[in-house]
């Protein structure tokens, strides 16, 4: 079972962590950064899965500076504007340095590895320019791809986008694909958030498969 | 090639479902634009008053463009003149009183996004834009509504 934990960003702002820790010597450590909904339930079990497979991780809330402790189960649109209202605040450059802060308490367990669900997809891109220490980084599916285009990834990384996905045009996948031909970049038969098993959308075959390659290249590389 | 508009909708509805698929908003596009020059030729002998007794496929084709605006804009789409519209995705804001009619994938991308969601749109040569996937259904319904099947 994890645990919640706070964490302290190098500019002293203090924010919640989930944590999991494997039952023998980790193999590494793992950040895990959230969809929109915060640390929620699905998101605590996806720390725990990577726990399970060895690995110490960590999922920071990257919310918090909006509201602190924000979190929800509720995937209906009947609070879309309260949410979206919290976030017109949002700072990626903050972001950035609770990343940094989930990445040295994860590196406790060795080297450490960034992964993350849509709004922590665009911000496992935004890590890996960033660097923060992180070994490799596999995200999933981080809509607003013009705003990330032009980060040049600093560690391997690899990428995970649903061909069916509403958000993301299929037309900016392909332009990450031949501006960064180094990175990863999977398509999968699905829609958005397709490794959610929470919500509709969820697509089983291809969140395994998906999940399944972040469990590789963190293998590869976490070594 | 002999497109029905049955052939169209099946376009159109499939563009929908890829809301940022420029190729098939540019497909759907196309289909209409032939389907008025096949319609002319199969009804300017049989029912010229349908085609507004045009004597050619061009002076049928402005008499469509002063019908329907929709069309005309496809029209212009598909000539791809230097100075013409374009199609382009852009980023476009949304009004927080408009986030409870967003898709749940719009929602969650446009969130960290600067509360903006990407779309197709039509660039106009004045640099204004229309969202494609109107003109586009616009366009179908002034088909209909001018009961240009053969």
């Amino acid at each position: 079972m994890g645990e919640r934990i706070k964490l302290t960003a190098a500019d002293g702002f203090v924010l919640n962590a989930y944590k999991a820790a494997p039952s023998g010597k980790p193999k590494g450590g793992v950040v895990l950064l959230p969809e929109v909904w915060g640390l929620n339930n699905w998101i605590r079990s996806e720390v725990e899965r990577y726990a399970g497979e060895g690995y110490l991780c960590i999922a920071a809330a990257t919310m918090d500076r909006l509201e602190l402790g924000f979190e929800s189960e509720n995937y209906g649109s009947d609070h879309f504007a309260t949410v979206g209202q919290l976030m017109k605040a949002f700072d990626p450059a903050k972001a950035i340095l609770d990343i940094e802060a989930a990445a040295q308490e994860a590196a406790k367990a060795g080297k450490v590895g960034v992964t993350g669900y849509c709004f922590g997809g665009a911000l496992t891109w935004r890590a890996a320019n960033a660097g923060l220490g992180l070994t490799a980084a596999s995200g999933y599916y981080g809509g607003g791809v013009p705003n990330y285009i032009g980060l040049a990834p600093k560690i391997p990384l690899e990428m995970h986008y649903g061909e069916n996905d509403t958000g993301i045009p299929l037309d900016q996948v392909e332009a990450l694909r031949k501006r960064y031909p180094q990175v990863a970049i999977y398509l999968y038969p699905a829609g958005h958030g397709f490794c959610n098993s929470d919500r509709t959308i969820y697509d089983a075959a291809s969140a395994a498969k998906s999940n399944a390659r972040t469990l590789d290249f963190f293998a590869q590389h976490l070594a | 090639m002999s497109i029905a508009p049955a052939g169209i909708e099946a376009a159109l509805a499939a563009a929908r479902a890829h809301p940022l698929s420029s190729r098939r908003t540019l497909l759907v596009a196309v289909l209409l634009d032939n389907f008025c020059d096949q319609a002319f030729e199969a009804l300017r002998r049989s029912a010229p008053t349908r085609v507004f007794e045009a004597e050619d496929v061009l002076a049928f084709r402005e008499r469509l463009r002063a019908q329907s605006p929709a069309l005309g804009l496809i029209f212009d789409l598909c000539a791809i003149t230097p100075d013409g519209p374009r199609l382009e995705i852009r980023a476009v804001e949304v009004p927080i009183a408009d986030y409870g009619g967003l898709s749940i994938e719009d929602f969650m991308v446009s969130l960290y996004n600067a509360n903006t969601v990407q779309r197709i749109v039509i660039i106009l040569p004045d640099a204004s834009q229309r969202l494609a996937h109107e003109v586009l259904g616009q366009a179908f319904a002034d088909l209909g509504r001018l009961q240009l099947s053969a």
